[in-house]
């Protein structure tokens, strides 16, 4: 019985020991991560969406041929279909999205042969009855009352898990209805190939990037050459992808563990919400790029291969609140800019930026959490704007904000939780502060 | 090669060197000889305590001849074939104790091991008995067990891990993701080196249950509690989807594994603890159902249902020694997987009882306002309390400063702290 060795067998220094031992043992070590989480989460996104940017490695290469323009839109829209086809899990989801995109179809083009045969036959009529078709003409009401009824429908009709699927896809499918009702002018009506091939393009219908619809049609005349910078664009733009992908799905709760404080609980949710973001948008530049579209201003130039739907580093180093809403996505930003805000901007610029916050969160399904994002978003960096304007007036200086604490604030909202736990709780437990902060600039203002 | 070479010096030192002493150890000791030496090995948690000087090579463990006197021929036959077996092993025996510590902590028996004595049993006698307290001890070492040789297989120090590729296991997500918008996650196949943790259970069962050989109501019962402490550690070993899409939609996901921590077990035993059901023996005759299964859970999620947890070879012994487990109130629910059991309760926690290592609870630290087990009245069992004031440093007036810092002055503040007499 003497062979055990001397070992302290006070409670104490076994305590000590045990403390030392849990630190490293408690947690999952860098291995796990990669083995458990890096590589399978790559593998995992592999899997389904490989084909997605081989079908559009394989548009683009075609397209650099010159294709003749109706085989252009039909090759496109079949891309789409198939994209949709292999990607979407719910058969009900699919069979919303192809009826609301052929219905769609049939109603504008009723409007407008409508509105074109009421032009051309009774133009006295049409002179009297001025207000009520320039009301149309605009064809704003049309465009809303569609939305607005597609995005109900579903919602009602569908279960949440399904809606949730393809929300994203008809948001897309939403900016692209509006901005190409929007650009037409009565006689130039897209035909039913148009119209598909810019509707299903394969290369955004997923994840977006919106593009105008002059856009697309400007690959079919000027197709951009493929060379190795093409390549190499993509690779980087997947490359990025990838490493956001894993920010936000293993390094986030790598380095903040679970027991970190409220803040950097909150920090750590709000991040992996916006590296998903990124790797959606870094994802969708790779499609985009494969498929042959490029930022518009570069479009002739062979070795510039970039698209930029978002910028990390001016999201996460903010300098203003704004700064951030224009950055999240740029091509969203602009078509809000351009088609919902400039259009409403005479009846005032409370009333544009109301309604515009409206249909944003209309587009967003008018999920609870997201329209408090966008409403708090959007009057936070309001009054950022006008303390900022107040102080610098005051103090005859530049003043740069970090609105860093607003963006956890906001960001935790889109963690999945929230839809267990509710809202109140997961702002009461950053004590609110994002509001005291508003408040305090309410009152500067005042 | 080394590995090999060492492999080959480890079974000379053993058959010269150690058998012996062990086997002329278990010779004084015939009368008491299987009571309890199922448990043994938990002493190699103080055996092996790693230096910081001179980190173990594997296999140092292993020839450490204090272990062999607490392990059987299999378990040594076990750590023989896997290197760096024991050394996992013996960070789960830690492991086991930590947490015991910490979930009973506030609790009248704290899982002191302070009366091990060398040799004899880590815990004292009360692993001897068929208490809740007991039942918890084996769970949470065999779940320790399990969740370390797990790590140590994810980390590559145990050599003869294999993996079992694509290997489908039940959707268990976390927080319920997403309204279920996961839930329809189709055919993902788990491609890794991923039957980690199957391993552990695979060897957690071989190398913990040796000895009990299910004859006694105790031992059956040790098995039971044994297996539910491996389940709790492999259900919580869950998949974990996100949503990937435009602004929080989700038109992909992604999904990944994630062993859980060993708090976390130690919290859901605890939990069991406090619901343990109390058992007494039932002829098997009477169920129907008498069919073992392996309760690795993706093979057969039904067996879950049953309280048949124990492998075919312990089947066999069933019929053999006939008997199962049934709660002592027939209209509870006969105890499940996940459920821990005990036939008997300690009468008393109160008075330091050396024979099964109680330490009692004089002198012990209480809560007057507590309302739980920590309370003074409680704890303390009527005994009456003191109170002393002690100096607490702790951090107050905290303010937050712009931007982003929080600033606090230390504090020096009297408080009372209760003690039981």
């Amino acid at each position: 019985m003497d062979f055990w060795p001397d070992i302290p067998t006070s409670d104490e220094s076994l305590q000590y020991y045990f403390n030392d031992f849990d630190e490293d043992f408690f947690h999952e070590t860098f291995n796990d991560i990669w083995e458990n989480c890096v590589v399978e989460s790559i593998k995992s996104i592999y899997n389904s969406l490989s084909i997605t940017i081989y079908i559009n490695l394989g548009f683009g290469l075609a397209t650099s041929l010159g294709l003749p323009e109706n085989i252009f839109h039909w090759l496109s829209a079949l891309c789409g279909f198939y994209i949709l086809i292999v990607t979407l899990q719910s058969a009900k989801g699919l069979a919303v999205i192809f009826i609301s995109y052929l219905t769609i179809y049939v109603i504008i083009f009723v409007i407008n042969t409508f509105h074109k045969r009421l032009k051309e036959n009774k133009l006295k009529e049409y002179d009297r009855r001025n207000k009520y078709f320039h009301f149309v003409e605009n064809s704003s009401i049309a465009q809303y009352s569609l939305i607005i009824f597609f995005v109900l429908f579903e919602y009602i009709l569908l279960e949440k898990e399904t809606w949730l699927e393809i929300r994203g896809i008809m948001m897309v499918f939403s900016m692209k209805l509006i901005s190409i009702i929007t650009d037409i002018d009565l006689q130039n009506f897209p035909s039913f190939s148009q119209y598909c091939g810019y509707m299903f393009s394969g290369s955004n219908i997923l994840f977006g990037p919106w593009i105008t619809y002059d856009y697309y049609l400007f690959l079919i005349k000027y197709p951009t050459k493929k060379n190795i910078y093409w390549l190499l664009g993509i690779v980087r733009a997947l490359f990025l992808a990838l490493f956001f992908l894993t920010v936000s799905n293993c390094w986030t709760s790598y380095f903040i563990p679970d027991d970190s404080n409220k803040l950097l609980l909150g920090y750590k949710e709000a991040l992996s919400f916006r590296t998903s973001h990124y790797f959606i948008c870094y994802l969708s530049e790779a499609l985009m790029l494969a498929a042959g579209w490029k930022e518009k201003d570069h479009h002739f130039d062979e070795q510039y291969w970039k698209l930029s739907v978002t910028n990390p580093l001016n999201i996460e180093l903010p300098s203003a609140l704004s700064i951030v809403v224009i950055n999240w996505n740029k091509p969203m930003h602009y078509f809000f800019k351009k088609y919902i805000y400039r259009k409403w901007l005479p009846l005032g610029k409370f009333y544009a930026i109301f309604l515009t916050f409206l249909i944003s969160s209309l587009f967003h399904g008018f999920e609870i959490k997201i329209s408090l994002v966008l409403l708090s978003l959007g009057i936070f960096s309001y009054l950022q704007i006008l303390v900022r304007e107040q102080v610098s007036q005051t103090f005859n200086i530049c003043v740069k904000v970090y609105p860093l604490l607003h963006l956890i604030f906001l960001g935790v909202l889109m963690d999945e939780s929230t839809n267990e736990i509710g809202i109140y709780t997961k702002w009461s437990n950053l004590y609110f502060f994002s509001l005291w902060i508003m408040f305090i600039n309410f009152l500067i203002v005042k | 090669m080394f590995g090999f070479v060492t492999r080959i010096i480890c079974c000379v030192m053993m058959a010269f060197v150690i058998l012996p002493q062990v086997d002329g150890n278990l010779g004084t000791d015939t009368r008491n000889k299987n009571r309890g030496k199922g448990s043994m090995w938990w002493g190699i948690a103080k055996a092996g305590e790693p230096n910081n000087l001179s980190p173990m090579s594997p296999g140092a463990l292993y020839m450490d001849s204090s272990v062999h006197a607490t392990l059987r021929r299999k378990q040594r036959r076990l750590a023989r074939d896997n290197a760096g077996l024991l050394e996992a092993i013996a960070r789960g025996a830690n492991l086991a104790i930590n947490e015991c510590q910490y979930q009973f902590r506030n609790q009248r028996w704290n899982c002191s091991t302070r009366n091990f004595l060398k040799g004899k049993n880590l815990f004292g006698k009360i692993v001897e008995k068929g208490c809740p307290e007991t039942a918890f001890i084996y769970a949470i070492t065999s779940a320790a067990v399990t969740h370390s040789i797990a790590r140590a297989c994810s980390e590559g120090t145990i050599e003869t891990c294999y993996c079992e590729k694509h290997y489908r296991r039940p959707q268990v997500f976390a927080n319920g993701n997403a309204a279920g918008a996961v839930a329809n996650v189709r055919d993902f196949e788990w491609g890794g080196c991923s039957d980690n943790i199957g391993f552990g259970f695979d060897f957690s069962r071989e190398f913990v249950d040796t000895g009990e050989r299910g004859k006694t109501l105790r031992e059956k019962m040790n098995l039971h509690n044994n297996e539910a402490g491996r389940w709790h550690v492999q259900s919580q070993m869950r998949q974990e989807c996100k949503c990937h899409g435009m602004s929080g939609s989700c038109t992909t996901k992604t999904c990944w594994m994630k062993l859980p921590s060993f708090r976390m077990i130690g919290d859901i035993l605890k939990d069991r603890y406090d619901g343990a059901t109390r058992v007494i023996a039932a002829n098997s005759g009477t169920l129907k159902n008498n069919k073992a299964r392996s309760n690795r859970l993706p093979k057969n999620p039904t067996a879950m249902m049953t309280n048949n947890v124990h492998t075919k070879r312990e089947n066999k012994r069933k019929h053999k020694y006939g008997f199962q487990l049934k709660p002592i109130n027939p209209e509870h629910k006969p105890p499940g997987m996940k459920d821990l059991v005990y036939y008997e309760i300690l009468p008393g926690l109160c008075e330091k009882n050396p024979k099964y290592g109680i330490q009692g609870t004089h002198g012990r630290q209480c809560n007057e306002t507590s309302e739980g087990v920590d309370n003074c009245d409680v704890m303390c069992c009527g005994r009456g309390f003191y109170s002393e004031e002690v100096v607490v440093v702790e951090r107050c007036n905290c303010t937050f400063h712009w931007c982003c810092e929080v600033k606090c002055d230390v504090c020096r503040t009297k408080k009372k702290v209760q003690y039981c007499f």
